[in-house]
Formats: C-alpha cells, structure tokens, sequence
C-alpha cells in the first residue's frame, strides 16, 4: 500500500507555549528519512502527531489522501516507537508481540523472534525486568517486525550499547531493500545514523529548518581552511556557521554549495577546501545565539 | 583499513577507486557480480546516494554494468581500461609531484634515478 | 484498501472479553468460597439467606467498577499504540463489557441452581432469599436482567471516572469522579431506593419506588446516555507518551 504523506501548515499548541509553527513537508514510501533536532525542538510532538496520537491545533496532516487521526485503514499501519517506562510492565516481550502480530497487517513474527535472538533479547521475562538497553532492543524489534508501511522510530536507540545500534543499523538498511517503507529516525546522534537517511528534516525551536534530499544537504556545506586573511577574502558574502582559529590559521564552515569556479579560485588562493558533515552542519545551525 | 576515508577527495569517489582497485588487483573478474548498494551501505556506513553516485560514474565509464533487478557486475574489458586510465594519470599524479618537490629539494635528475634504482633494490615492501 | 471495520471491532470485543474473563475466573469462585464462609461467620449474613446473585451483586458491582477504570488506564492506550481507533476501541470494549456483565450474572445463576440441587440432596441449605429490590415474581430471569444492568452501569461509571482523569486531568478529574459518583448514585436511588455512595444533600432522601419496568427503562437510558457522553470524550482523546 502506498501511504505517502503531506504536511500542511502545521501547528501544534500545547497551553500556551507553541511547540510547532507552521510546518509544511511531504514524505514517500521507499525512503528512510532522518529526523535532526536538539531537545526540545519539538520531535516528539511532530512524531505524535504523525502517529494519530493527538490532533494539531492547527494545518492538516494527510496519508494515502485522509486525515489519518481515527481512521482505521490508516492507523494500522502506522508504527511509533519510542522508549517509554517499563517499570511497571508485567508483560513480557512474547505478549507484546502476539498483540502486534493480531492488530499489525504486515507483522511477521518469525523475524521478530530472530532479531530478539540478535540482540539477545528475554522474550519471555517481564518488560519492567529488562535492563533500559534490552527495553530499547525491544522496542526495535517491534518496530522493525511491525512492517509498517510508516514506522517512527523515536530516539529509540536509547540505552542500546554501540553493538546493539549498529546491528539496528544494520537492520534498517537491510530492511529497506527487502520491504522498503517509509521509516522516520530522529535523533541527536548524527554522524552515527546520517549514513541511513535518503532525507533530512532538521527542526529548530519548533519550525522546520532544513527540508532537504541527504546528498543535496551535505553538499550545501564547506570548511575553508587557510591563512586567515585569505580565509576572510574569500568567505565574504557567504552564510557562515562557524569559525576556529589557530594562530593564523582560519577554519570558516560555510552554508553554501561552492560551484567549480569557486573551489578552483579557492585552490589558487592555497585554501584547503574541505566537506562538511551532517553532524556539523546540523550542530552550527541550530546553535544558540549567544 | 580498508573502511575509512580520508577528507581529500569525496567519499563516493573513494568508493569508486575502492571498486577499480579491487579489479586492478583481479579480486574481482570479468563478469563477477560486486557487492549490492546495501552491502557496501552496511560495510562502508555510507549514505546509498554516495554509493550510487559512485557506481554510476562506474557505469558510465564502462568499467560495470547494471542487470535490472539481479545487480552489478565487472564489464568486460575492464581491467585493461583501468590499467590504461592510470597508466594516463600516473606521470600527473606521482612523476609531476616527484619533480616538483624533487627541485624544491635541489636533487638532481641523476639523484632521483638512483633512489628509484635503490628501493626498487630492496623489493617491495608494502605501500 | 479493504475495509476491515467489522473485523478490528469483533477483534477488539473478543480480545478485551477473554482477557477480563480470565480475572472473572478468579473473581467468581473467590466470592463463591466466601459464600459459605461469611454466612458461617457473620449472623447477619446468614440470616439475610441470601441467594448466590444476591450476595455476589455487590462485589460484582466494585468489581466492574475497578475494571471499568483499568480498561482505559491500561487497554485503552494499549489498543491505539497498535494502531486501533478509539472509536474501534470504544465500541469493542463496550460490546466486551456488555457480554461480561451478562457473563458474570449467568455463571452466578448457573452457581445458584447448582447449590439449590446440592441443597435438595443434602444437608447444606443454601440461602434462597434475593435482596430486597431483587424480590419479583420471576425467581431468577427478571432478577437477572436487573443485575447485569446495573453492573454494567458501574463498568461505565469506572470509565468516566477513568477516562475524565486520562483525558482532562486537573479540574477534569474532580468533576469527573463527580459526574461518575452521581451517575453511579442514580444507578442505586433507580433500584435500592437508596443511593449506596454519600451523595449531595439536595436529592431527596426517600427516592420514589418506581415500577421494574420504569426502572430497567431508565437504567436503559443511563447506559446510553453514559455510553453517548464517554464516546464524545474519548474519539478526541490523546494518548500519552508513558
């Protein structure tokens, strides 16, 4: 089933604090899209709202064409995991499953069994028992064998030891190519994950800032390295985000998709022109200002 | 470490000469499947469009070709076209290089000879 | 897209039904044991003889109660993380409360015909009095009817209680455990003609007898009414991040 989404406009009050503005984006099938924002930039909210949970205050949301809050040719398909507390959960990961596998269309427990036995995960003890990194494992597997055709993961790596996030990596592109969805990651680690996403969204202080396909993204950044005053020269004009200094050495990360010409008179000046990551870029847009 | 990449060039051209390297050195044949975008993805962390971007400048070149839905493979005549390109590039990519610094250092063409002669003496070892 | 509506209701109905009947299972023959044992014990109880329904009615009615408030506390945001519509939910879990009030009454008619034959062949006597309220021409059928109704009624008054806490917080939870408390006392002035819970000053203090139809038709009315203003808060409600 093709579920696209669109986003209009979307604003999101919580009493009287808005938690999202105006945000307009659309999202396919097929690609694995990377959520980016710092706390409180309002992912969690926009998550929620993608997942039926709440209604926006205002603007829409549309899947497959409808208003997917209460309706029930959506909702089924529509995964959300996050990471919640477990501390009082009797039930154990098996039971979990079985209700997934009864209101989940495309849950396959077969696969579920396999990844918990890749992560070494308790399928038969209570949740509230497991340690914060198997909760998480869990919710990954959940997520991961629900097959929705529009599965959220939200921060849900937290807890999990750097074998578990890259066998949970590694799952994820797996995945990708053998029942490609649409897949929502947000997170904070990114110059862990960025190598998953088609796409990036970053949000700040509740407006979107960056809509943007990932290789068009990390493009649109340089570092320009060199003696400072030829550094200056050549990045007037330009956005910068950020800047080091050693001694006389100047390192300028600029927002800006430099053209051949460019990177040729930045070569003849003796610049070392340099790429920029996600993580960078990502990190200099959303600072604070002082 | 055959996983990570350096600032220099773009990663996708890294990924690339990876490919050509791995048929200059007959790891891979004539005709042999390469890895799928996925398993170079899982093994090299890298974003798919890098690695697409990569093997399609292979395609273009000639050096691979794409069967719908089965996957990439090593064209024939590969090897010697890569051989030939760098046999092309290699006077601008190491002798340019080797003389500039070499008069820099004020050695002379005779000095340069000599020490070519001298490791070449001690046999290969390593790069 | 196919529609599968009626699927995802009847799964819902039957899923939360065999999920509360297993705790009925336990519930039941607790109450049972102490059937004998309070009467035993407790003169007053003995010598009220009460039949096996009468003495179940009012744990029962707790008993729905609490169940009531567990399904939206635990099964409600259960239900709409895997994808199930509060409206699907809501019609499911009524439906599933419905059939475990009737449940819950036959397996304790079923207990009491049994006891009453135990009684004819042996020395045990159980008692044969119904409550008061429950006192009509037909021994066991009208009866029957009565308690399911009211216990179902308290199945809702633990969901508004519930479900005004989980929606509104705040204010909403003290004028919802008002609204149910009043709901539940109406339910008890309708047929014990006196209201089991402390209710305000300003009801009257000897409520009218109504005749049984009267009252199974207003109770009838009050579990619409309750079913109609708890469906109108839960389709908007929000599932919290827990």
């Amino acid at each position: 089933m093709e579920i696209n989404v669109k986003v209009s406009d979307l604003s999101f009050k919580y009493k009287t604090t808005e938690v999202l503005h105006s945000i307009s984006f659309s999202l396919e099938q097929g690609k694995t899209y990377g959520l980016i924002g710092r706390n409180g930039a309002g992912k969690t909210t926009l998550l929620s709202l993608l997942a039926s949970y709440m209604e926006p205050t205002s603007g829409t949301i549309t899947m497959a064409g409808d208003n997917p809050f209460e309706n029930r040719n959506i909702m089924p398909h529509v995964s959300f995991i996050y990471n919640p507390d477990y501390s009082d959960e009797y039930e154990t990961a098996t039971n979990y499953f079985e209700f997934a596998e009864r209101y989940r269309p495309h849950f396959d427990m077969d696969y579920a069994i396999e990844l918990a036995q890749r992560f070494k995960l308790p399928i038969d003890q209570p949740l509230k028992k497991l340690s914060s990194g198997m909760q998480s494992a869990f919710h990954v597997t959940l997520g991961l064998a629900s097959r929705s055709p529009i599965t959220i993961f939200d921060e849900a790596y937290q807890g999990m030891d750097a074998p578990a996030r890259e066998l949970f990596y590694q799952e994820v592109i797996a995945e990708q190519s053998r029942y490609a969805r649409m897949m929502i990651l947000s997170t904070h680690l990114v110059s862990e994950m960025d190598y998953l996403f088609d796409h990036v969204l970053i949000l700040d202080r509740g407006s979107l800032l960056i809509d943007e396909p990932y290789d068009v993204m990390v493009n649109r950044g340089a570092t320009i390295t060199g003696p400072a005053n030829d550094v200056d020269t050549f990045v007037s004009g330009m956005t910068t985000l950020h800047t080091d200094q050693l001694g006389t050495t100047k390192a300028v990360t600029v927002f800006k998709d430099l053209n051949e010409q460019e990177k040729r008179e930045a070569e003849e000046m003796g610049l070392d022109v340099g790429p920029v990551s996600l993580q960078d870029l990502f990190i200099h847009l959303t600072e604070e200002e002082d | 470490m055959s996983h990570t990449f350096h600032d220099k060039k773009p990663i996708f051209q890294q990924i690339k000469e990876k490919v050509e390297d791995q048929i200059v050195n007959d790891q891979l044949k004539e005709h042999d499947q390469i890895p799928s975008t996925t398993q170079m993805v899982q093994f090299y962390k890298v974003n798919h469009l890098t690695i697409a971007k990569g093997m399609n400048l292979l395609v273009d070149e000639g050096i691979i070709y794409k069967k719908r839905g089965v996957g990439m493979f090593v064209e024939e005549g590969a090897k010697e076209k890569l051989m030939h390109q760098r046999k092309e590039a290699f006077a601008d990519n190491y002798v340019i290089p080797m003389i500039q610094e070499a008069d820099k250092l004020g050695l002379t063409e005779r000095d340069i000879i000599n020490l070519i002669k001298e490791m070449k003496g001690r046999g290969p070892d390593g790069d | 897209m196919h529609d599968n509506t009626p699927s995802i209701r009847s799964k819902v109905a039957t899923d939360l039904f065999w999920t509360q009947l297993k705790w009925t299972f336990w519930f039941v023959p607790i109450v049972l044991i102490s059937y004998p044992v309070l009467t035993f014990f407790f003169a007053e109880v003995q010598e009220l003889e009460l039949t096996f329904l009468s003495f179940l009615f009012q744990p029962a009615k707790i008993y729905m109660l609490v169940l009531g408030i567990f399904s939206i506390f635990a099964f409600f945001p259960y239900y709409v993380k895997n994808g199930v519509t509060r409206k699907d939910y809501f019609t499911g879990s009524a439906l599933a409360a419905a059939v475990l009030a009737v449940t819950i009454v036959l397996l304790s008619v079923i207990i009491m015909i049994i006891l009453q034959l135990i009684g004819n062949w042996t020395a045990y006597s159980p008692g044969t009095e119904h409550l008061p309220f429950l006192q009509m021409s037909s021994k066991w059928v009208f009866p029957a009817v009565v308690v399911t109704c009211i216990i179902l009624s308290y199945y809702i008054g633990g969901w508004m209680i519930a479900l005004g806490f989980y929606r509104f917080g705040g204010w909403g939870v003290l004028l919802f455990i008002l609204i149910g408390l009043l709901y539940l006392s109406a339910i008890d002035l309708l047929w014990e003609e006196r209201p089991t819970l402390p209710v305000p000053d300003f009801l009257p203090a000897a409520a009218p007898t109504f005749s049984l139809g009267v009252s199974l038709i207003c109770n009838l009315v009050l579990i619409i009414a309750g079913l109609f203003l708890l469906f109108r808060i839960i389709r908007r409600a929000r599932i919290k991040l827990d």
